[in-house]
């Protein structure tokens, strides 16, 4: 076992002043998230389509 | 819940949102995952797989942060295993996704409450980054005192014990390693599936009697002490399996016991012993109280006895006096008194027959000291009284007639009975100055003129109103004096 490898691995826990920093550093991110940015995305964009048609059909 | 597109409420299990047609089936499908992961987690947690929780925990998250369950299971593991601020992180972050209705509130509060424990767990916290420091900066000795105290302070804070395990492990001390195992295996009760400990335990698990191992290494030259673990020899097998013996001996137990011994001895001179001397000396005093007075009574029973000794010896010897005296003392002394009286009595009776001279001689024998009866002696005093005069006059006629060659000496002078009537003349009356003077005449007839005139001058001197005196006066101017 290699004592330094192993003694790297440990990282200084966070102070209880630290806490807040911690909690705004909280990766906040999820699936739902997601799903709802490709939902509104798409939403976005089939009314971009369709405004792109529109503006297509209306250059057409 | 709310539609991911509009927003809107939408009720429990609804395919679509009703505000805005949207298709909720994969969204729901999401938020099942993230409960799926949840209740892995429960179970994983149930049985302290914690580790394997977190992971799950945090995948459900990833799939639905609003799950205020998993973030609060996440919290509440975080907190099992020493990580306080990670578990008030996620309890804050829950309370912020759901203000009401959620448990974070009851374990922030909890937290909180108590400021000493707060400050607790900060000083704890504060402790184990100090350990670490030290142990990378090369000061094992130091991490391993900080991080004592702060496995003491907070036991389940697992990343303390797992790096105190690692320092114990590094150590050359053959008992570190019993140590290091003792921690893992406190530790692992808590997460039973924490890699860290568990790579641990099988470094420490991982010894077998090698001895082609260690023939090996002992031909290798010893490299850097710190980079790899040192290998338990073959009698330090049995005790990562026999059962944890104490800590290193430390001098404080043996110091606190040698004070004891001190203070037991000190209580023991000071208090116990002057207690028993002083019994002792009471006892003693008692018995020599009791001697003294059993001494006094036999020497009063003594002083009583002699008294009375001497008392019987002084009857027995008046006893024996008056016996002696009813048996008239010793034969001796008997027949001297016998003699005594026999010849007072016979002095007396030549008394009474006038025989002056006899009775004298018969009173001159006897010792007059030896007459104890009083009538004795009065008799021998007026016998002696009226007997010696006389006698001395009859021997003094005797004497006269023996010098003068008169009477019964007619015609033959004997100056030598002369003399010897003559001066037993004096012997019964000193006082006879015609027994002097003829004493006188006989010396100076027989040529003794100094003896002669010693009698004279004698009639002189001390009888001047003696008739003899002219004789003296006479018979001195004859010898020249």
């Amino acid at each position: 076992m290699d004592f330094e490898a192993e003694l790297a691995k440990f990282q200084p826990s966070l102070d209880i002043e630290q806490a807040e920093d911690a909690i705004y550093g909280n990766k906040t991110t999820d699936v739902t998230d997601l799903v709802q940015s490709i939902i509104n995305n798409t939403v976005t964009g089939n009314e971009n389509v369709k405004n792109k048609s529109i503006e297509w059909v209306e250059e057409s | 819940m709310n539609c991911p597109r509009c927003n809107a409420s939408v009720p429990f299990r609804r395919t679509w949102c009703s505000n805005c047609g949207q298709d909720l089936r994969d969204y729901w499908k999401i938020i099942s995952l993230s409960n799926i992961y949840y209740n892995k987690a429960l179970g994983q947690a149930k049985i302290r797989d914690l580790t394997g929780a977190i992971a799950s925990l945090k995948q459900s998250l990833q799939f639905n942060k609003l799950n205020t369950n998993a973030r609060n299971l996440l919290g509440l593991i975080y907190f099992e295993t020493g990580e306080i601020v990670s578990a008030l992180s996620e309890w804050v972050i829950s309370k912020h996704y759901q203000d009401e209705n959620n448990d974070a509130d009851m374990y922030i509060n909890e937290i909180q409450s108590n400021p000493n424990k707060l400050e607790m767990h900060s000083q704890i916290i504060r402790k184990y980054n100090s350990a670490l420091d030290s142990a990378k900066h090369g000061d094992e000795d130091m991490a391993i005192i900080q991080l004592k105290k702060v496995t003491s302070q907070n036991p389940k804070f697992i990343r303390a014990n797992q790096l105190l395990a690692l320092l114990y492990m590094m150590s050359d001390k053959k008992d570190n390693r019993t140590k290091a195992l003792k921690i893992l295996n406190n530790i692992i009760k808590i997460d039973v599936t924490n890699t860290t400990t568990l790579a641990y335990l099988q470094e420490l698990s991982d010894i077998r009697p090698k001895t082609e191992h260690f023939a090996v290494k002992a031909e290798e030259p010893k490299t850097s002490t710190r980079k790899t673990l040192p290998r338990l020899e073959e009698s330090d097998q049995y005790k990562t399996i026999t059962p944890y013996k104490e800590e290193k001996p430390s001098v404080l137990p043996f110091l606190n016991v040698i004070i004891g011994i001190i203070t037991g001895l000190a209580v023991m001179y000071f208090l116990i012993m002057p207690h028993m001397k002083s019994s002792q000396a009471g006892n003693a005093n008692d018995d020599f109280k009791k001697y003294s007075e059993d001494q006094a009574a036999a020497d009063s029973d003594l002083t009583v006895l002699k008294s009375q000794n001497e008392t019987l010896q002084a009857k027995v010897k008046n006893l024996q006096n008056e016996i002696e005296e009813l048996q008239g003392g010793d034969n001796a002394q008997g027949e001297n008194l016998l003699e005594t009286y026999e010849k007072l009595l016979k002095a007396a009776n030549l008394f009474l027959n006038e025989d002056m001279e006899k009775a004298a001689r018969n009173l001159k024998e006897i010792d007059s000291s030896g007459l104890e009866n009083a009538s004795a002696k009065k008799i021998y005093n007026k016998v002696a009284e009226a007997s010696f005069e006389k006698a001395s006059e009859s021997l003094y006629i005797q004497g006269r007639d023996a010098y003068n060659g008169e009477n019964e000496y007619a015609g033959a002078k004997d100056y030598d009975k002369a003399k010897k009537f003559l001066q037993e003349a004096l012997e019964y009356n000193p006082d006879n100055t015609d027994a002097m003077y003829f004493l006188g005449r006989t010396y100076q007839q027989t040529s003794k003129p100094e003896k002669a005139r010693e009698y004279y001058e004698k009639i002189i001197n001390d009888y001047p109103g003696s008739p003899r005196v002219a004789d003296a006066n006479s018979r001195l101017r004859e010898l020249g004096g």
